[in-house]
């Protein structure tokens, strides 16, 4: 099992720049800790620092290791020095807070969703979020409906499929309340954090997702553009005597093979109709498919169409051996399906 | 009093009213002369002594917004996490206007001074319902006590007037908006 390093977060390098001292300085502060081991001034390894680089001396600090260092320069130096390391703690500590609410919202944001032009989140990813319970969450819900000043439903909070979502805007408002409310400290604090820090964390997820849906499209076009626009399994074009509309087929489907998305090689162009066909015949277009279930829905629909299973043989040999997202038991986000 | 200045007709009048009412019929003569002389002439305005209300500066906008997202000036506003969040999905604003620091106050503060009780199209219990969300007062309830069927109630008899089928008040618009309230009041946790 690995050690468990998570209380040195402190590099060499920024304690040094906090202290207002070169690396070279900390380097010999720390020989005169070592120099004598029955002083009052004491700095172990594992505990108050450890190596990450034992041939070069790169160490990161503990936080007690670090006031350590700073507490001994404050007997040699001048006062301000101290308050100086109060504040970068202080700092560091925000600072490390804040990348723990990032990485929380970024674990929780599935249910982000697009809607009258705001972007929703469904209350089980709130909840999770803000650390915080169902019930605890209904409270603040209702404090803030009881207030002059409540959330306006559409607009702050709505409900979609039976499923309470909360805008943006809806959701500062309950993490004010909740940083306004709450009774132990540190949860308040983490709410607040996240008032500070959410908006850039949320707005990186939806713009991530945005350029990803593009690329998407781009995929699709590209290969509508290598198909010649042409029906893969029928081999017809759409015609001035026989219209119809063409779709990019995600062979792997997109949701549980969101690596596959945005691959050109998986995309097989198809006439709207019969690939409307194939989800049906699939059990509807949330259910996953892949290159056997396409190719099975050929030979029982399309019995004729030999080109196409060449080349769906030739994509289930380049991709047949990705997990998809479920079964491979990994964390990743899943995509609203486009296809 | 000249009563000859009044023709037969009023004279006749008088007598006969004097009589019915068991009345001085001088006293009818003198009230039918002065309505002669002075029902032309106009009423004198009267001054009701008006407090005129102070808008709020710019400067004095500014400050409130600033104090409640905890910055110190529009650079550090517009860089806050915390507004960005708040005011997503609302209009574009121009921070150089006045309109748009109005429309912050009236979202995160409370009501502008003078707008207290306006009146007019869209306000209801004195409120401007285009320009404020509150339910509360415009359903004219106590959000500490009112229960689920005292907001119901509220909400049938604003229905009865704004519906688009109530004849001469029914407004699609003010009902929507009433609507809205009812809808984000009235919703379970």
């Amino acid at each position: 099992m690995a050690k468990d390093t998570s209380n040195f977060t402190i590099r060499d390098e920024d304690l040094a720049k906090a202290l207002e001292i070169t690396v070279e300085r900390l380097e010999e502060i720390i020989g005169f800790f070592e120099s004598d081991p029955n002083d009052e001034w004491e700095l172990r390894e594992k505990d108050h620092y450890i190596y990450i680089n034992r041939n070069y001396r790169e160490r990161i600090f503990a936080e007690h290791g670090a006031f350590a260092i700073a507490k001994y320069m404050d007997s040699v130096a001048p006062k301000s020095l101290w308050d100086s390391i109060i504040e970068f703690i202080t700092r560091h500590k925000e600072k490390l807070r804040n990348a723990f609410v990032r990485r929380k919202i970024h674990e929780n944001c599935s249910s982000l969703t697009l809607r009258n032009n705001r972007h929703f989140l469904s209350k089980k990813d709130a909840v999770n979020i803000f650390c915080t319970s169902y019930a605890r969450l209904n409270r603040a819900f209702d404090a803030i409906q009881s207030s002059g000043q409540p959330l306006e439903k559409f607009k702050d909070f709505d409900d979609f499929d039976g499923v309470r979502y909360y805008s943006l805007s809806g959701f500062y408002r309950l993490g004010r309340e909740l940083a306004q409310s709450l009774t132990v400290r540190d949860r308040r604090e983490w709410c607040k954090a996240l008032e500070v820090v959410g908006e850039r964390a949320f707005k990186l997820i939806i713009s991530a997702e945005e350029s990803r849906k593009k690329e998407i499209e781009r995929a699709k076009d590209a290969a509508k553009d290598r198909d010649k626009k042409t029906c893969q399994i029928t081999l017809s074009k759409s015609s001035r005597t026989h219209k119809f509309n063409l779709a990019a087929h995600h062979i792997y489907s997109d949701k549980e093979y969101p690596d596959l998305a945005a691959c050109v090689d998986n995309l097989i162009t198809l006439n709207e109709e019969i690939h409307k066909e194939f989800h049906t015949w699939n059990g509807g277009t949330r259910v996953s498919c892949t290159a056997d279930d396409m190719i099975n829905f050929i030979m029982e629909r399309y019995p004729d169409a030999e080109e196409v299973l060449l080349k769906l043989y030739k994509v289930k040999n380049v991709f047949g051996h990705h997990q998809p997202i479920a079964a491979s038991g990994s964390g990743r986000r899943s995509f609203p399906p486009a296809a | 009093m000249p009563s000859n200045q009044l023709n037969l007709l009023i004279q006749e009048e008088v007598s006969r009213l004097a009589e019915h009412h068991k009345v001085d019929s001088e006293v009818l003569l003198e009230f039918a002369q002065f309505v002669i002389e002075n029902y032309k002439k106009k009423d004198k305005a009267v001054k009701k002594p008006t407090k005129k209300i102070k808008p709020l500066s710019m400067a004095e906008l500014k400050k409130s917004v600033y104090s409640y997202f905890e910055v110190k000036n529009t650079t550090e506003l517009k860089k806050s996490g915390s507004f960005k969040m708040a005011i997503d999905g609302m209009e574009p604003m121009n921070l150089g206007l006045k309109d748009s620091w109005e429309v912050l106050y009236r979202k995160f503060i409370g009501v502008l001074p003078g707008e207290e009780q306006e009146k007019g199209y869209g306000c209801i219990n004195g409120i401007d319902i285009f320009k404020y969300f509150s339910p509360w007062q415009v359903f004219d309830l106590d959000p500490k006590s009112a229960s689920k069927e005292d907001i119901k109630k509220a909400y049938h008899a604003l229905s009865k007037t704004y519906h688009p089928d109530a004849p001469g008040t029914g407004d699609a618009k003010v009902f929507d908006r009433i609507n809205t309230m009812y809808q984000s009041i009235g919703a379970e946790a």
